[in-house]
């Protein structure tokens, strides 16, 4: 259910490289998918409208957004970010919502902080926020595989983060591409079709993030083995604490013996 | 008007229960006192009255309860919030707002009240709790102590009748706590509240106390009464009432002035003979002329931050084997002391030795080796799965080897060896400091720094405390400790050092030191000046 | 100090500048534009004592010619050929022009303009402003943000704390390995203050006004506003029917706006604070205002864009209208309120006194 609204800016993302409107596309790609993200806002944040979940997710988007200070001092190649680690994690262990919100505020919050506020946030924090949207998917194929608390789950989630290290720098540059480019790139040749695009993407992706985002895929895979297990133990140790439990309460003048 | 009929309660998943077969009644507009050992589910019980058990923390009740008419187990936090205000032990993570004002507001514009009356709300609020002139500040640039009256000051900010309050001055020093307490004494009069409190240090609320709930945590039920009545039937007992019961008083005291009149009107058996205490007025001799040179020497020592020094010309020795117990107010630069000899903070001048290296080169892991630092919150050292695991990571830091330094015994000293797999967090405060103390002696230094040690600890946790730095001398290790509370100085301390303004102005024997820092002296010393003695024991053993 | 100048103000500001400056790809006025922003940043700089210089030129330096380049290098288009690139490269091969690096060069503008713009506003408006502006509906968001806020300092306290814990029992930063006994009892810290923060929250009635479940039909309005914007969008980016797909788009965006309303109204709440409205505030959305006039000038003098411009096919002088030129000095309208002193009686958030009038 909650998938839905993700495939509609994946669509729309997909899109730009058709005739475009000179200088009003990114214009409009913003206002998209700004609509989307509050959409998708709205929707996540009923799913987690609990007390112990909201204070919760308060905590983990300040620790993460102070790791994103640090991201500056880490003397690690551009494309490093500490921040997926959580991310991925959080939505892993409480659920698809939670994920969602945890990337799209972590992002806020940090842009906010360090002045980085621009044009890009939005699709900043929908994508972030996608990761932890999907982060769960991977539960179905841990305790398909009965990979529970085994070394194989920890493989698996990083090979998941190595994934979305490309993709988050291809999803960021689909975002950028109008902007820098241009659509007047094309416009000047009437019908491409589909696939010239995508060439032409690839080629501008490849050139412009690929190493970049290697070392981020390559920065979150050594984050993952490293720190991937004990912050998992963590949190699913606290997820009992914190999940929504079943109240048994016998509140009558029962004497003696207490009513399960 | 609190009530509770046989009230039983287990947390999900425990098999014990935490209250078992609770009746009690707690009349409107009393302060009442919940007092026990730890885990006797004082916090549970105060809980109970607003509804966060069961309503929040799972588990299973049973039995009635009522306060001013209302069911909490029924109505749940939300409904109760609007009667009930509680006040928690941890000034840090109270608050979702910034600033003290929107704090406040923000409990009341959940409630949708009108702007208007959120506008006089606050102010009222505000002023009844003394923190008009700060109502615009940031929470963070506060005191603890300040930060916890403005929980306070959200608690009430429904006007409601009740108010809990789960060990609010643990985290204080007593200053503050002081403070705190006299606050909220005004406050019940000013309002007409019902207060009902869990504290461990019960000397300074005792005489403003209507009703005393003691829990044992091993049979059911509770006992209450009025503070003397109960006092004298537990063996929870701050100074006086453990002086008192000793002498066989009939009723007992709660405050010096009280104790001063009774020692006049009971009589006692102390007048008749030598004021002898059984610790020398003096250093004794064999330290002095041991010459063995110090495990610690500081010679002319100046630090701090950014401009100002905070602490100035500081010369100190610390011999093996002694306990050495640091005094002095707030911003005497105690801490700091302990950070330098820690490494932490690096001196402007002057020059420190430990094991006659001097100290300046080397870095903090390396001095560690050699000298064990506690510092206030031990949770910052605490992350791994287990209290061995914990001890282990120590040494792996430090590069020895578990054959050369076991862990096992280290464990037994601790009293935590039954602890060896539990989950360090999980554990209480007194056995959280226990592994953290491990974690940072399990190189066996010469000198063990303890800042603060008894900060959230209640009696039984301070004397065993007690008892293992005692034991801890008999390794030869020098003991530091930073502390307020002076009964634990007077409990413990060959040697006293008192500091004020950055410099040291006295150290000596504890009876020398005592005798001249007036308030800042155990309740005996100041009982009984001239005399000698610090504490009870030596009091009753001179008999 | 920061200005006083009220968020919407601010908002308004920004959102004028940004559609202007998307709406136009003519060098002149985009940097009329950049040097509007840059002297708004120089002055708040100064008027709020900070101390971190201002990275905009440079931001806009390494902007305009990352850009200025990958479009030379990607569109082989325009009568000026610089040199050649052998075709057998992909992509790259071709002629590079002038005019490709040149619109590389305004794109890079734009992108400068608009980081710069929000830069300023980033700068002047306090976060808790930015937070109280969100409508009810997200009141949970809002809520968690304002959690993240005030942790912030304190998570990095811990973190110095943390650090100087591990270092007691020997701990030493040689690699990455070493995070791990400092970022771990930070987690888990943080776990435990959420949950006690949690606790603290539910004793003082704070979740009635989460219990808001979504119901279908909200959920249904929602995705069918999102596929009416994708629709919307998807027609307009043909090339026909293109009034239907902006229709579409609208239609959209207002079930997204009534959807949030609604849930909006679900959940009652008054707030504490309120921000007054001084003249300089409306002078500032005047001014802001007068850029509008360089897109509505075409009904007056009937050019089609004014503000449009090409270098392709072929490189020439862009125009300047020195009307529109004067517009977008109206974005000078915030230098009016930011002051060096503030007097008392301009102080905003006056909550205690009732006579105020507030907005």
């Amino acid at each position: 259910m909650l998938l839905y609204p993700f495939l509609q800016p994946v669509l729309a993302n997909n899109q730009p490289p058709d005739l475009a409107r000179s200088a009003e596309m990114p214009l409009m790609i913003s206002v998209l998918v700004g609509l989307c993200l509050l959409v998708l806002i709205l929707e996540t944040q009923s799913r987690t409208a609990n007390t112990r979940l909201i204070a919760l997710l308060g905590v983990l988007v300040a620790i993460n957004s102070a790791l994103r200070f640090l991201e500056v001092g880490i003397p690690g190649p551009g494309g490093f970010s500490p921040i997926f680690v959580l991310i991925i994690l959080t939505g892993y262990v409480f659920g698809a919502s939670f994920g969602f919100l945890m990337g799209a505020l972590t992002m806020l919050v940090s842009a906010l902080i360090t002045g980085g506020v621009g044009p890009w946030l939005p699709g900043q924090m929908l994508a972030a926020g996608w990761i932890g949207l999907s982060a769960p998917l991977m539960r179905r194929v841990v305790v398909q595989f009965n990979w529970t608390d085994k070394p194989q789950e920890i493989y698996l989630l990083t090979a998941f983060s190595i994934l979305w290290g490309f993709a988050y720098g291809a999803i960021m540059n689909l975002w950028t591409w109008p902007f820098i480019v241009g659509p007047a790139g094309q416009s000047w040749m009437p019908g491409i079709g589909l696939g010239e695009v995508l060439r032409r993407y690839l080629a501008y992706y490849l050139i412009t993030s690929f190493v970049w985002d290697l070392m981020g895929a390559a920065g979150n895979a050594i984050l993952f083995l490293i720190f991937g297990r004990p912050i998992l133990r963590a949190l699913r140790r606290f997820h009992r604490r914190f999940s929504f439990r079943y109240i048994n309460v016998d509140v009558l003048e029962s004497p003696k013996g207490f009513v399960g | 008007m609190i009530r509770f009929q046989e009230v039983s309660f287990g947390y999900p998943g425990m098999d014990r229960l935490v209250l078992e077969e609770i009746t009690l009644s707690i009349p409107t507009g009393a302060l009442a006192l919940i007092a026990g050992p730890s885990g006797s589910g004082k916090s549970t019980l105060l809980r109970c009255v607003n509804g966060l058990v069961p309503h929040f923390s799972g588990g299973t009740l049973s039995g009635k309860i009522e306060a001013n008419g209302l069911n909490p187990a029924e109505l749940g936090p939300q409904s109760m919030s609007r009667h009930v205000g509680c006040v928690f032990q941890d000034p840090e993570s109270q608050f979702v707002m910034d600033q003290v004002e929107d704090e406040i507001a923000f409990t009341l514009e959940n409630a949708a009240l009108p702007r208007q009356i959120m506008v006089e709300r606050v102010k009222e609020v505000l002023d009844a709790l003394g923190l008009l002139h700060l109502r615009s500040r940031r929470l963070d640039s506060l005191s603890g102590g300040e930060r916890q009256r403005v929980a306070i000051a959200s608690a009430i900010a429904f006007q409601p009748s009740i108010l809990l309050l789960d060990e609010p001055t643990s985290q204080l020093d007593p200053e503050a706590a002081e403070d705190l307490l006299e606050h909220l004494v005004e406050l019940k009069e000013k309002l007409r509240l019902t207060i009902v409190l869990v504290e461990h240090r019960m000397e300074r609320i005792l005489p403003f106390t209507d009703l005393l709930i003691y829990l044992d945590g091993k049979t059911p039920g509770a006992i209450f009464g009025p503070p003397r009545e109960i006092l004298a039937q537990i063996p929870q007992n701050p100074p006086l009432i453990a002086l008192a019961k000793g002498l066989n008083w009939k009723t007992l005291p709660l405050t010096i002035e009280e104790a001063a009149r009774l020692l006049k009107s009971e009589g006692n058996n102390l007048s008749s003979y030598s004021p002898m205490s059984q610790r020398p007025a003096e250093l004794p001799d064999q330290l002095e002329s041991n010459k063995l040179p110090a495990v610690v020497e500081i010679r002319d020592l100046a630090a701090g931050y950014k401009r100002e020094n905070v602490i100035q010309d500081i010369d100190l020795d610390i011999f093996r084997g002694e306990t050495l117990v640091l005094i002095g107010p707030n911003g005497a630069g105690k801490s700091t002391l302990l950070r330098c000899l820690a490494g932490l903070t690096r001196p402007r001048q002057g020059s420190i030795r430990l094991l006659r290296r001097e100290i300046s080169e080397l870095e903090v892991a390396e001095i560690c080796t050699q000298l064990g630092y506690l510092p206030q919150d031990p949770n910052a050292l605490l992350f791994a799965d287990s209290v061995m695991e914990e001890f282990l990571i120590s040494l792996r830091n430090h590069g020895l080897s578990p054959q050369d330094y076991p862990p096992g015994e280290l464990l037994s000293h601790l009293g935590i060896a039954h602890l060896a797999d539990a989950y360090p967090r999980d554990l209480s405060a007194g056995e959280r400091q226990r592994t953290a103390m491990g974690a940072v002696t399990v190189t066996q230094p010469a000198v063990l720094l303890l800042d603060e040690p008894t900060r959230g600890l209640d009696y039984e946790a301070k004397i065993s405390l007690v008892e293992l730095i005692k034991s801890w001398k008999t390794n030869q290790m020098a003991v530091l400790v930073v502390t307020h509370d002076i009964e634990l100085a007077a409990m413990l301390a060959d040697r006293v050092v008192m500091m004020e303004a950055g410099k040291i102005i006295l150290d000596g024997s504890p009876q020398q030191v005592f005798s001249h820092t007036g308030p800042f002296a155990p309740q005996m010393a100041q009982l009984f000046p001239d005399r000698n003695w610090l504490t009870v024991s030596e009091v009753l053993s001179g008999q | 100090m920061t200005p006083q100048i009220h968020t919407w103000a601010w908002i308004t500001w920004l959102v004028s500048a940004t559609i202007l400056i998307s709406r136009t790809r003519n060098p002149l006025y985009l940097t009329l534009i950049f040097f509007v922003i840059y002297i708004l940043a120089v002055r708040l700089n100064r008027v709020m004592d900070n101390q971190r210089p201002i990275l905009i030129i440079r931001l806009a330096v390494s902007f305009i010619l990352f850009s200025a380049i990958l479009n030379a290098l990607f569109a082989h288009y325009g009568s000026t050929i610089l040199f050649h690139i052998p075709d057998a490269f992909p992509i790259i091969g071709g002629v590079i022009t002038l005019e490709g690096f040149i619109f590389g060069a305004i794109n890079g503008l734009v992108l400068a303009c608009i980081f710069g713009a929000f830069s300023v506003v980033s700068m002047a408006l306090p976060t808790r402003s930015i937070i109280r502006l969100l409508p009810r509906a997200y009141y949970p968001a809002a809520v968690v943000l304002s959690i993240a806020m005030t942790f912030l300092p304190s998570t990095l306290r811990q973190f110095n704390q943390i650090r100087e814990a591990q270092a007691v029992r020997g701990h030493r930063m040689r690699g990455i390995k070493d995070w791990l006994p400092l970022v771990m009892p930070l987690l888990i810290g943080g776990l435990e203050r959420a949950f006690n923060l949690s606790e603290s929250m539910t004793a003082r009635g704070f979740s009635s006004r989460l219990e808001v479940r979504p119901t279908a039909y909200r959920q249904v309005i929602a995705l069918i506003s999102l596929a009416a914007l994708l629709g919307g969008w998807l027609l307009r980016l043909q090339g026909e029917f293109r009034t239907a797909g902006a229709i579409l788009i609208f239609a959209g965006g207002a079930l997204i706006g009534w959807l949030i309303w609604r849930s909006g109204r679900a959940s009652p709440a008054t707030t504490y604070r309120r921000e007054r409205w001084f003249a300089t505030d409306s002078l500032i959305v005047l001014c802001a205002s007068l850029t509008w006039v360089a897109h509505f000038f075409p009904i007056f003098v009937s050019i089609t864009n004014p503000l449009s411009f090409s270098p392709y096919p072929s490189l020439a002088l862009p125009e300047f209208n020195p009307w529109i030129g004067l517009s977008i000095l109206g974005l000078l309208g915030p230098l009016v309120a930011m002051h060096q002193e503030v007097t008392p009686s301009l102080d905003r958030n006056i909550p205690a006194n009732p006579e105020t009038p507030a907005l």
